[in-house]
């Protein structure tokens, strides 16, 4: 329970502690979880209900209408109800594990007040392994429907492995509730791996991740996120391009409404030569929502001929909603090529009228631009139901100001096809 | 559709920039504004169109004898109204088909898909628009050439009453001038439509065949006249008209 207290003596301190993330403005601008209601929602209503897994069988068909999705592992607080058809994933009590092996491979608590919080409250561990030469899909629901959920997922890729995962986190809890999780993937050499996460929790739900992903040699990681849910949303995230000639690409997509808060940190790492290293984050805001945006990387002495981009975009649609966009570097080799770009504003009035005059109303121009401005980030998500989810989720919060709810599957005018690369060096300044 | 100006004054910070303009516009009539850098023409027809910054200070804009001041700018082109812009704005990430589709959508009650990808394939082929321009977002990467063809190209799907053309024939090539007036002439015949084109040069006008021409000058209509005052200003000048 030391982790336990950790979290909850410092009730609006919640950043990391870890050396790594020392810049000022990070540590200023956060958005800050009040400690004794998260552990006070743990507390109360962290009760296995073991009944759940036929509720949210239930709850599935009107989440996902239309999708018709089969899932490799549901994870509610019930527990992990898994498929068995799926090898590639097992579960382990928390308690039969090395809590400081555990810890060290994740996240210390000493070190960070939100590992502090999720160790405390996870009593069961998902390992998904991928053999050398295997292939996976694998797609995992976490709802916290019920009650709060606390999660930790180990991924080990093996060499010359492909893995797809589809994570979709939703919860329609019409009560104050959590969805805390914690992953951890280590890929192998010469291996594939995509990440799609859509977020779509209920408006009482606070949000809470942490993840660290290292790459190993001549791999490549494609991680998508779209953080569209929860009341509040505070993620850190971790991605090191670990060994030559690896690759990781980031994506992120950020729409608030309402009173949500995003608070998205994604460190990124070029820890060996001839390494990629980009992050695309973009975040759009409508009513009083606010988001930051802490895109840091770091190339550190000896990753020559490594190349790294840190971009970050946002739209501000009401007067009331509010973007901070921090990205950052930290360069140490001279050989390499690093760039960062940030631009948020307002919804361009005359492209509004522009619009306007050829017969769309203020709400349909709004709605079009929006669709526009994420169209890119939505195409690079690798599953396609994610993309068509995603796209409609953006559709109904614009539309109707809503998240955490079911929704009618309806790409819009998003173009749900494969995006091209492009250069992502192009228009930008460049240290070389 | 008749649309009529009425004595509009319009100012910005304090300034006037439209003084007193009266204008009668029907459908089938060709009108030509011409004026100097600055004279109110892009004013004008913004204000026609119902930009939301700039309110009439005093005066009228009437559409088949209605005033639309109070409306906004898609009700306008509900009822027919259509503004190619001066300066088209890239909008990121959607594609020009899809904007169309949804402008259309919003304009009339039914849209056949497949008619309207036949109507776009035309009227881009007939533009002589570069081949995949269509399939990209809106007048994102396009020449300045592209973004006016593509304008036209807008008002042939969109089938306003009576259009407003701000410098057609501005960032075009000779060629691309003919081919845009000799397309603005054909979609104005097709479907009677009413036209304002607004422009500096009398080069595209040697393309049409306006009935009215507008000379304006410190935000007031100085001379009006048929195509014969598109040669006086040639040879004379806006100094003259000063």
């Amino acid at each position: 329970m030391n982790a336990y207290k950790l979290f909850a003596d410092e009730a609006l301190r919640t950043y990391s502690e870890l050396p790594e993330e020392q810049n000022e403005l990070y540590k200023r601008r956060y958005v800050s979880l009040d400690a004794q209601n998260m552990l006070d929602i743990f507390e109360k209503n962290a009760k296995p209900d073991k009944n759940e897994d036929a509720e949210l069988s239930e709850s599935l068909k009107s989440l996902f209408i239309d999708s018709r999705m089969n899932f490799d592992a549901v994870i509610g607080s019930g527990g992990f109800s898994i498929n068995k058809s799926s090898k590639y994933i097992t579960i382990v009590p928390a308690s039969n594990l090395d809590k400081e092996c555990l810890e060290a491979k994740l996240h210390k608590s000493t070190e960070d007040k939100l590992a502090a919080l999720i160790h405390a409250f996870t009593d069961k561990v998902m390992f998904i392994n991928i053999g050398n030469g295997e292939k996976a899909r694998l797609n995992l629901l976490f709802s916290n429907n019920k009650a709060p959920i606390s999660t930790q997922i180990i991924i080990n890729v093996g060499d010359e492995a492909d893995l797809e995962i589809l994570e979709w986190y939703a919860s329609t809890a019409d009560a104050e509730s959590a969805s805390a999780f914690m992953h951890e993937g280590v890929v192998g050499k010469y291996s594939n791996v995509s990440i799609d996460a859509v977020h779509n929790e209920g408006e009482h739900t606070v949000v809470v991740g942490l993840s660290k992903y290292a790459v190993g040699e001549r791999s490549n990681a494609k991680l998508n996120y779209f953080y569209g849910g929860g009341s509040h949303c505070k993620v850190k995230n971790y991605f090191y391009a670990n060994e030559h000639e690896s690759s990781v690409h980031v994506n992120e997509l950020t729409f608030g409404s309402g009173k949500q808060k995003f608070d998205i940190s994604s460190q990124l790492e070029n820890r060996s030569t001839s390494t990629i290293a980009e992050l695309h984050s973009r975040a759009v805001v409508m009513n009083d929502s606010f988001c930051i945006m802490k895109g840091f990387a770091k190339i550190p002495f000896g990753s020559k001929n490594s190349r790294s981009f840190v971009h970050e975009s946002g739209m501000l649609l009401d007067e009331g909603a509010a973007i901070e966009s921090i990205p950052a570097m930290s360069i140490d080799e001279s050989e390499v090529k690093a760039t960062h770009s940030s631009a948020t504003g307002p919804i361009d009035d005359e492209l509004i009228f522009y619009l306007n005059s050829k017969g769309l109303s203020e709400k349909k121009a709004k709605m079009l631009v929006v669709e526009g401005f994420f169209s890119g980030s939505v195409g690079r998500f690798r599953n396609d139901n994610a993309k068509l989810y995603i796209a409609s989720l953006i559709l109904d919060k614009i539309e109707r100001g809503v998240f955490g709810k079911p929704v009618k599957v309806s790409a819009g005018n998003i173009w749900v096809g494969r995006e091209n690369e492009e250069d992502i060096f192009k228009g930008h300044y460049k240290y070389r | 559709m008749i649309l009529e100006v009425k004595d509009l004054h319009v100012q910005i910070e304090g300034n006037d920039i439209i003084n007193g303009v009266n204008l009668l516009i029907k459908e089938g009539e060709t009108h030509v504004i011409m004026g100097h850098n600055g004279s109110g023409k892009t004013t004008l027809a913004k204000v026609i169109m119902g930009y939301p910054k700039l309110k009439p200070l005093s005066g009228d804009i009437l559409v088949d004898g209605n005033s639309i001041v109070g409306l906004s700018a898609d009700k306008r082109a509900k009822m027919g109204l259509f503004l190619g812009f001066q300066t088209p704005v890239e909008v990121e990430g959607v594609g020009f088909i899809n904007f169309l589709h949804s402008a259309k959508e919003a304009i009339s009650e039914k849209v056949d898909t497949k008619e309207l990808m036949t109507e776009i394939r035309n009227g881009a082929q007939n533009l002589k628009m570069v081949d995949n321009l269509i399939g990209r977002s809106l007048n994102q990467g396009f020449s300045g050439g592209e973004k006016k063809k593509a304008e036209i190209l807008q008002m042939e799907v969109l089938k306003p009453r009576i259009a407003i053309l701000d410098e057609p024939d501005s960032g075009l090539d000779i060629d691309a001038v003919k081919i845009v007036a000799q397309n603005i002439n054909e979609i104005a015949k097709k479907n009677k439509m009413g036209l304002i084109i607004i422009t500096h040069y009398s080069r595209i006008l040697s393309y049409m065949d306006p009935q009215f021409v507008h000379v304006m000058s410190k935000g007031k209509i100085v001379a009006e006249g048929g195509k014969e005052l598109i040669n006086k200003l040639e040879a004379e000048g806006y100094e003259s008209f000063s």
